[in-house]
């Protein structure tokens, strides 16, 4: 089966003063068809901005300067804007971190349900707003015809993410595109949102890229997650297989130095040193290399994804050998 | 171990005016923080947490004298802050670490200058001493002495949080409000600064109120925590004994939404509140019942009109209680500093049904071990 959604080589440059600063590089993953996929990292590891690109909604410094986007086998990067806009909202949607700013604030829910709705489906007024009120229905909001008359500003942070999923389901999108869609929110509503996501996505069968910087979320509700490392995948795995097994010494790290909630807490955290390399672009080699433990001089050659284990992929020297095991 | 209180909050509360009223309408408040008791003592972490608009950084701003109190009092040893003069004498004595590390810190000021202020204007050292002063606190936040030239936007979060923590230090406070001080940092850098934290107050031996809406951040950090709903406390008891016996259903439902760091353990039940919190205003129907009534998945019809107060579960200042070298501590120590002892050691919670409950079962069970026993 092919998957749904194929990156390959992708790199992103943004321009800096004419000079291209490469923000991503070689990043490949698939999307199948039905899963979660979950893209983890810190902020500034260029996991947003991959999924950006998918939808071409690179800022305008940006550019993508080599390889693919195939989606349903079709080349997104070769489309034109018209193509892309016959994709956008109805194959692949959206949702943002920032609810307040992807809600237009001067017109009400509603219309602007209906209008995505007319536009994608070709419903008639009438038709597309029961469509929108069973959507608001679906994604858990009560007295959807009233919440249809609202503004955004009148709604709650969780409220408005509903309300974000909604629009985003308007259409049945085949892939949905969540970018840190629980961040703003507070533990208890973003718990609430999981659960919606997770029913939905067992419910519409729509597979998911979600993007994030919280190892909670993952652990949550991802199939298979990519954990990204200054603007390079470091590791890949099915979910389960990144948590018993996390290979990479920055995702070890990383999950060392969460604080768990259900452990005792007098234990000291292992934090990693140094942090994150802001201009990653002029490192060769290894891009850990400088905070890792385990580095050794063969590290500053440029590192391969090793497969470990079966779709286990990790970009280190430590693993060098593993295949041949 | 003697616990003596270093701050005491009695019946605090600030109410907010509603914007957007009619002209000779009655004016209606906000309830940001309504009738808050509470008793920090001499070096211990205090967490606190709750969901956004539970009140609790109006709460922490308030401990520092930073916003004005509605009504009720702040009493930093022994004496009132809401007094202009006590406030003015312990400024040094209180700090506070903020959130927002990048808008705490002046843009246009080098790091040198924003630690030399303090340390000027409070004299805390003979001029000639100052800059190693600044030198010595920015090595005790681990941060390299040669950067104290730089300005604020050349550091990353983490270390903005860094210097943020040394500002705080620079005029030696007893208490330190920590507000949210690392919910907007990555993973990584986060581990490093709750490690600072830890370390620091240990060996300044500072009394710490840590304010968070992540659990578990919160809990590596603290000796006790309070649970905060809209304004109030549901519940406050240390830190083991809150993870190990939740009893307000709102703090369950707290600790169950954070999310598990386990695939595996993805199915287990956990309890799912509906719903968001509303604010408190002086017109609302809540004033009579249970501020989580709504929300409550155990709710009872009784709940909507019993006023929730505060009461003691049980105490966990254990009865005899021997010194390192194993003789029994003086039992006749003087009765208000046991009391104290005991106060914070324990329990306390402001849901009576679940309360009850929790201790019907205790006693069942013990009398059934007693049987058993005999």
């Amino acid at each position: 089966m092919d998957p749904l959604l194929k990156i390959e080589d992708l790199n992103i440059a943004f321009y800096k003063n004419k000079t291209a600063v490469s923000k991503t590089k070689n990043v490949s993953f698939e999307v199948n068809k039905g899963e979660i996929l979950c893209i983890v990292g810190e902020s500034g590891c260029g996991k947003s901005i991959t999924a950006m690109s998918v939808l071409g909604l690179l800022p305008q410094n940006a550019s993508i300067t080599s390889g693919k986007i195939l989606f349903q086998n079709k080349n997104l990067l070769e489309m034109s804007q018209k193509q892309l806009d016959e994709i956008r909202g109805k194959d692949i949607s959206m949702i943002f971190q920032d609810v307040m700013n992807s809600l237009n604030p001067v017109l009400t829910i509603g219309y602007q349900l209906i209008e995505s709705i007319t536009k994608h489906l070709g419903y008639e007024k009438s038709k597309a707003k029961e469509h929108a009120i069973s959507l608001l229905t679906r994604v858990g909001l009560k007295e959807a015809s009233s919440v249809m008359k609202k503004f955004p500003h009148m709604l709650s942070g969780g409220m408005r993410q509903r309300v974000m999923i909604a629009m985003a389901l308007a259409n049945n999108p085949a892939l949905l595109i969540a970018d840190e869609p629980t961040t703003a929110l507070d533990v208890t509503i973003q718990l609430q949102i999981i659960e919606l996501l997770k029913g939905l996505q067992k419910d519409l069968g729509m597979s998911i890229l979600l993007i994030t910087h919280d190892m909670g979320v993952v652990a949550e509700l991802a199939d298979r997650v990519i954990v990204m490392y200054a603007g390079e995948c470091v590791e890949s795995s099915d979910v389960k297989t990144l948590f018993e097994n996390p290979s990479h010494p920055y995702t070890k790290a990383l999950l060392a130095a969460i604080p768990d909630a259900s452990k005792d807490s007098s234990i000291e955290l292992k934090s990693i040193p140094g942090s994150v390399p802001i201009d990653y672009d002029v490192i060769s080699g290894c891009r850990f290399y400088d905070r890792c433990q385990f580095a050794s001089s063969a590290c500053k050659e440029n590192q391969k994804m090793h497969e470990i284990e079966k779709e286990h992929f990790v970009r280190c020297m430590l693993f060098l050998n593993a295949k041949d095991e | 171990m003697d616990k003596k209180i270093l701050v005491e909050v009695k019946n605090l509360k600030k109410y907010y005016p509603k914007k957007n009223q009619i002209l000779f309408q009655k004016k209606s408040f906000v309830k940001a923080v309504d009738g808050i008791d509470l008793s920090i003592y001499e070096g211990e972490t205090l967490g606190i947490v709750g969901e956004s608009g539970c009140g609790k950084s109006t709460m922490g701003r308030q401990l520092v004298g930073l916003e004005s109190a509605t009504s009720g009092n702040v009493i930093f040893k022994g004496e009132d802050i809401s007094n202009r003069n006590v406030l003015k004498e312990n400024r040094t004595n209180i700090q506070m670490v903020f959130q927002n590390t990048s808008a705490s810190l002046n843009p246009r000021k080098t790091i040198r200058e924003s630690l030399y202020a303090p340390l000027h204007f409070h004299k805390i050292v003979p001029k000639e001493q100052i800059e190693s002063e600044i030198e010595r606190l920015l090595e005790i936040v681990g941060l390299p002495a040669t950067m104290k030239n730089r300005y604020p936007h050349e550091f990353s979060g983490g270390q903005r949080q860094r210097i943020g923590i040394a500002r705080a230090l620079s005029v030696r406070p007893d208490f330190v409000v920590l507000d949210e001080p690392v919910s907007a940092l990555d993973a990584s850098v986060q581990a490093s600064i709750l490690n600072l934290l830890k370390k620091l107050q240990k060996e300044l031996h500072l009394t710490c109120l840590f304010i968070g809406h992540g659990l578990s951040a919160v809990r590596y950090g603290s000796d006790r925590i309070a649970v905060m709903y809209l304004g109030q406390i549901m519940e406050i008891a240390p830190t083991d004994e809150i993870f190990k016996n939740p009893l307000h259903p709102y703090t369950k439902a707290l600790f169950d939404a954070a999310p598990v760091m386990d695939p595996t353990k993805r199915t287990q039940k956990r309890l799912i509140l509906a719903g968001e919190a509303d604010e408190i205003s002086d017109d609302s129907q809540k004033e009579t019942g249970c501020l989580f009534y709504d929300r409550c998945p155990y709710a009872l019809e009784s709940c909507q009109h019993t006023k929730m107060k505060l009461e003691l579960v049980k105490s966990l200042y254990p009865a005899d209680v021997t010194d390192g070298n194993g003789n029994k501590e003086n039992v006749n120590k003087e009765n208000e500093n046991e009391a104290q002892e005991i106060m914070y050691h324990s329990h306390l919670c402001a849901c009576p049904v679940k309360t009850k409950e929790y201790l019907q079962n205790q006693n069942s069970e013990q009398r059934q071990e007693a049987h058993e026993y005999a």
